[in-house]
């Protein structure tokens, strides 16, 4: 069973919403820039646990990144700190959304802060064995990979 | 009116604060807090007539501010517009039986300008 429909649907009304960004094809973004296609370093992860245990990991391209804080304050040159912020803003949403859509009874009760990612070393005994669902939604501004790691089976 | 945005994402607290003061509102103070616990020092302080928390936020969450609340009288019926981005049916049900409003993430600004205008005209009482 996949996920991705899901996955999509909640990143895009996310970023529409929250960062005034819009969905395009994937012809539109790369015929526009290539630039728009380069991923940024910045990724957040947010945690969730409940009846499965999963995390969902968020890559921007660089110009998606600046975009989403500059769209949200308002501003052209956003500083790092505030294109974090954004970041894990975003990553908190979509999390919180899709995050119940991997138990069947939506049940999923926490959700951990978002963090940024500083070491993908430090996430892999706990995504050994999970399954993944990746998911790359095209932007006006840029493009952003969703990764969604979860546990195979619910706990008893 | 007063409000009071607690919201621990400072980007996220920028952006509402920003709105509110676009919004019309008649708007005499706007207070912003990163945490629970700075939130509940600026109930003990002013008067405030809305309260807007990200229940997401860390060090003292956001329950566990509402839970203080009601133990104090004096802010104890503090209208209150729960944010989360949680989906969680449990969570809705528990906010909204404690008479509390609840706005999911991603909101439109139409949405919690709405809200916010339902306490400020009065269309809803609130006791918690």
């Amino acid at each position: 069973m996949s996920y991705r429909r899901e996955i999509y649907e909640a990143a895009e009304k996310t970023f529409e919403i929250t960062c005034f960004l819009f969905p395009l094809e994937e012809e539109e973004v790369s015929s526009e820039s290539q630039e728009r296609l380069l991923l940024s370093n910045m990724q957040s992860v947010v945690e969730f646990s409940g009846a499965i245990d999963g995390m969902v990991i968020i890559t921007p391209s660089k110009s998606l990144l600046s975009a989403m804080a500059g769209n949200m304050l308002a501003i052209d040159e956003p500083n790092e700190a505030e294109k974090e912020e954004a970041l894990c803003e975003v990553a908190n949403i979509i999390s919180g959304n899709i995050a119940p859509i991997f138990s069947k009874e939506g049940d999923i009760c926490y959700i951990s802060p978002p963090q940024l990612l500083e070491s993908r070393e430090k996430l892999t005994k706990k995504i050994r064995d999970s399954l993944k669902e990746t998911v790359r939604i095209f932007l006006d501004e840029g493009i952003a990979d969703i990764e969604v790691h979860y546990q195979a089976q619910e706990k008893p | 009116m007063n409000i009071l945005v607690v919201e621990n994402n400072r980007t996220k607290g920028k952006e509402i604060i920003q709105v509110l003061r676009k919004m019309d509102l008649n708007l005499e103070n706007l207070y912003q807090v990163h945490t629970g616990s700075k939130g509940l020092e600026i109930l003990k302080t002013y008067l405030i007539d809305l309260m807007l928390i990200d229940i997401d936020i860390s060090i003292i969450g956001g329950l566990e501010v509402l839970g203080k609340m009601r133990t104090v009288s004096d802010y104890s019926e503090v209208p209150t517009i729960v944010i989360s981005s949680r989906r969680d049916k449990k969570l809705f049900n528990a906010v909204t039986s404690s008479g509390l409003d609840y706005l999911h993430k991603p909101f439109s600004w139409r949405m919690l300008r709405q809200k916010i205008l339902k306490f400020k005209n009065g269309d809803v009482a609130y006791v918690l």
